[in-house]
């Protein structure tokens, strides 16, 4: 009793705080929680006239058909490795050139800002257009360039070893520029009066780096990390489906879970396995992202974020 | 002010790095111009190339055909755009900000109720029933809308951000006897103008480029935004190529094809680089906590 | 009839099946809040399921995928006219293009959306797992002969069978392509000038002279060329009637031999006369045409 009470205490010192974010909760609650009642698709054998309650209970079987198939190890590798290198390289390469855009004046930022964020305008269907255009073996680009120079042409259509490269290259391209206003954004935010006052100390520019600027937008690179980690699972379907071009050769180091998960739904019409392989990347996502909150605040709980 | 103090040959350096990652992010763009310009058989002929061998317009007169749907196109997707980028620029903030205050006691608990969405969801049919059943907004301009007004992925961006504030100047307005929806409307939204601006750049895209809404919600003609319009030609275009023709007795070869792709492809990303500088004016630098409160 | 002939005949028809087109009874909720309410099954779609001359105004939902058409509500109006009088329905046609007709129609099935009819087939909405999810109402034989005597003498008795599903009908066979052969085209130009005798060309080998020579003669033109850029794999699978061999579907090796008794499945792509097709075709690549 005692406890309520001091609950509804506090609960009235954060009474206002509570209001000014309950709209957007709301909002989420309809948006997001409550389709979440069909999670359970993929515990059912199911079937349009039945519907998702009237369905028959499937147990793990869903489950079971996924992890079974020969490639359940594969698409979870492929899925893994590419994932990872996509965000060590993409957040490595957007924070130097967010650290650099810091550096310059307003006119210059201006430029470089916009040619780099323009690719993200370009939807993936595109991209793959784009990529065929260079790859192509008859009239790519890059054969072209490798003819006049009287080297052999690339079949580069019918070799798996060359995608992960291309696949991370794509990626890069599309989407440092965003990150890169991310991570500028979040210097813009530092109280240029922190960097006057290092002025007067006498401090070097890298040493202003170093002691302000990284350490004031650790917290925002660890959210976007734990935000990426948890989606490690999930992938850019567009990347996977549209540049590879679906091409039955470059599977072994294309395929990722969701491009396997589509490619059975369009053929066998399969919802109980889809729902279920979205569970489980839910599941091992949610577990990595507990995971790491829980190392970052063994290690300094300023920057968890939970 | 910070401008005065740098020093210029590192700045050149940096210039370089960063115009060669430019030109480097730029060219597969002009080959994309390019190609809109090309004839089929000059592609055929001579590949992708910087500078269209045969310069032609049949792709741009091949899309605009028919202008009607692109004007609605336009216009619906203006509509949605403005709409949605305020609807969710108001939600996302408010939310963001209640969650960056670490003097708030449910500041975790909400994180955790904003970040359980990003990665379990009930799935497609689910939400197509909810949308469609308990909300019957399909054929509705809102169901362009709805969907995408508080996404979890940019309240956290957002949360990112606001957590980079001074937070003491949260601290001098309750002093001053400021209430909380007048700091956050107040103090914390101007000099939160950047984050704003960013965060608001990346709904104004995510509502500009959707058309995976408008497939599932939409089959009136005088709803259909522009991205979904492009999407079906090219869509059309590659089911014509690969089934149509031995089906029915389509001339495809009249269609400028690869032209066709990328002029959609410029004109669907060509009007955001036009409201991307909008956007960055409010990149600004240099706010500081004196400027604020004084 | 020959026992042969009447298997070749049902061949034929299962290849028609899967490339032309079915309008498909659904199972229809109409008015229907919960999700959990199950797609009544066989209690709708004809619309005339009940004789009494009063029935209750009914709105038929007919979805197939075109590309957009600005007319299709005059049609529908035009249409509802002659449904009125005769069954009180008006019709409602929903037009969605191509690209997207089957997922957002699987969509619209898997949320048991109201919906009367639909356009199925083998290869863009496939009817067989959509039969298997429980998306159709079956079409009783009773309703066929009291309703639709016009579908009966439209569609050759040999087809019905090729649209059951375990004994079950749900779809109604569009006969409109029952077969279909490949061709070449020349340009008579070449066919005089180096003198092909096309009475005399019974297969693709017959072929490879003429093409070496119009190659040899200038090799900037393209002797040979399959028509579509993009679907050399239709071609291919086409191709294969010419060859004796009967796809059994468009994105699957399972074939038989059309002049075979045995129905024996087996691979297209195992079978020597592919083997030697293909030989053939690359042959000439490496010569060029």
């Amino acid at each position: 009793m005692n406890f309520l009470l001091k609950e509804i205490k506090q609960f009235k010192k954060n009474k206002a705080l509570f209001l000014l974010g309950l709209p957007a909760m709301i909002a989420l609650f309809f948006v997001s929680y409550v389709p979440m009642f069909g999670l359970i698709i993929a515990f059912k054998n199911y079937t349009y006239d039945k519907g998702i309650f009237g369905s028959t209970w499937a147990g793990l079987n869903n489950f079971k058909f996924f992890f079974t198939s020969q490639d359940a190890f594969r698409v979870t590798r492929n899925t893994l490795l590419l994932n990872s290198s996509f965000i060590i390289l993409s957040f490595a390469f957007a924070v130097i050139v967010a650290l650099m855009l810091n550096e310059l004046s307003k006119r210059s930022v201006k430029v470089f800002q916009t040619v780099l964020f323009v690719p993200y305008f370009i939807s993936w269907i595109v991209v793959g257009y784009l990529v065929y255009g260079f790859l192509s073996f008859d009239y790519g680009a890059i054969n072209s360039i490798l003819k006049t120079f009287h080297i052999a042409p690339i079949d580069w259509y019918s070799n798996p070893n060359y995608w992960p490269a291309i696949l991370i290259l794509s990626y890069l391209w599309k989407n440092v520029g965003y990150l890169t206003i991310i991570f500028y954004t979040g210097i813009l935010g530092i109280d240029s009066t922190f960097y006057e006052a290092a002025e007067i100390d006498g401090a070097t520019k890298f040493q202003q780096v170093r002691t302000i600027t990284v350490p004031l937008i650790k917290p925002l690179i660890i959210l976007m990390l734990m935000l990426s980690i948890g989606r490690i699972f999930y992938s850019d379907f567009g990347l996977f489906f549209f540049v590879p071009r679906e091409v039955g050769a470059l599977l072994p180091t294309t395929d990722v879970i969701d491009t396997y998960v589509y490619r059975s739904l369009r053929v066998i019409g399969d919802l109980g396995m889809a729902s279920a392989a979205g569970f489980y990347q839910s599941i091992v996502g949610f577990l990595l992202v507990m995971g790491t909150n829980l190392f970052i605040r063994k290690v300094s709980k300023e920057d968890a974020v939970f | 002010m910070q401008k005065d103090y740098k020093g210029k040959s590192s700045n050149l350096i940096i210039k370089i790095v960063l115009a060669i990652l430019s030109i480097l992010t730029i060219l597969p763009l002009l080959y994309l111009i390019s190609v809109s310009f090309s004839t089929n058989a000059g592609i055929v002929k001579y590949g992708y190339t910087l500078i269209p061998r045969d310069f032609t317009l049949e792709g741009y007169k091949f899309i605009f055909k028919v202008p009607k749907p692109i004007i609605t196109g336009y216009l619906v997707t203006i509509t949605v755009t403005i709409l949605g980028t305020a609807l969710g620029l108001i939600l996302s903030s408010s939310l963001a900000y209640v969650m960056s205050r670490r003097d708030y006691r449910y500041s975790r608990f909400t994180s955790l109720f904003v970040f359980f969405t990003m990665l379990f969801n009930g799935g497609l049919v689910p939400t197509y029933m909810l949308m469609t059943k308990f909300f019957h907004v399909q054929n509705t301009i809102w169901a362009l809308i709805i969907p995408y007004s508080i996404s979890p992925w940019f309240t956290m961006i957002m949360k990112g951000f606001m957590q980079t504030l001074p937070f003491e100047i949260v601290e001098s307005a309750k002093i001053d006897g400021a209430g909380e929806f007048k700091t956050f409307i107040r103090i914390i939204l101007p000099v939160a103008r950047p984050a704003i601006a960013t965060v608001g750049l990346f709904y104004a895209f995510a509502y500009w480029n959707d058309w995976w809404l408008a497939m599932l919600y939409i089959d009136k003609e005088s709803l259909i935004p522009l991205q979904f319009l492009l999407y079906r030609t090219l869509s059309n275009l590659s089911y014509m190529l690969n089934n149509m023709s031995s089906l029915l007795n389509v001339n495809i070869g009249n269609i400028p094809s690869e032209s066709v792709r990328m002029g959609m492809a410029v004109l669907a990303a060509g009007p955001m680089l036009i409201l991307f500088p909008f956007f960055q004016k409010h990149f600004v630098k240099g706010l500081t906590v004196g400027s604020v409160k004084g | 009839m020959s026992r042969k002939n009447q298997k070749g005949l049902v061949l034929v028809l299962a290849v028609v099946m899967a490339l032309s087109m079915m309008l498909t009874g659904c199972g229809s909720t109409p008015a229907t809040p919960s999700a959990s309410t199950t797609v009544a099954a066989g209690t709708s779609t004809a619309a005339a399921s009940t004789a009494a001359p009063e029935l209750a105004p009914y709105e038929i939902s007919w979805l197939f995928p075109n590309g957009a058409q600005a007319d299709v509500d005059l049609v529908a109006a035009e249409m509802s006219k002659i449904t009125k009088e005769k069954i009180n329905a008006t019709l409602k046609m929903t037009i969605i293009d191509w690209g997207s007709y089957a997922q957002n129609l699987q969509i619209k099935m898997a949320s048991a959306e109201p919906m009367d009819l639909i356009w199925t087939d083998g290869g863009t909405l496939p009817y067989l797992p959509s039969v298997n999810k429980g998306a159709f109402a079956e079409i009783t034989q009773d309703m066929l002969t009291q309703y639709g005597p016009n579908i009966l003498k439209g569609v050759p008795e040999a087809c019905w069978p090729a649209a059951k599903v375990n004994g079950k009908l749900y779809a109604i066979i569009n006969t409109q392509v029952e077969g279909r052969t490949p061709g070449i085209l020349f340009q008579k130009k070449f066919v005089d000038q180096f003198g092909l005798d096309l009475t005399k060309v019974t297969k693709l080998e017959d072929l490879t002279d003429f093409y070496t020579k119009v190659h040899a003669s200038d090799p900037t033109l393209v002797p040979f060329e399959v028509a579509q850029s993009n679907s050399g794999g239709i071609f291919f699978n086409e191709y294969s009637s010419t060859l004796g061999i009967e796809l059994l579907g468009r994105q699957n090796p399972a074939a038989v031999y059309i002049s075979d008794d045995t129905t024996k499945v087996m691979n297209y792509f195992a079978a020597p006369e592919t083997k030697a097709y293909l030989k053939l075709m690359h042959e000439w690549y490496l010569k060029g045409i």
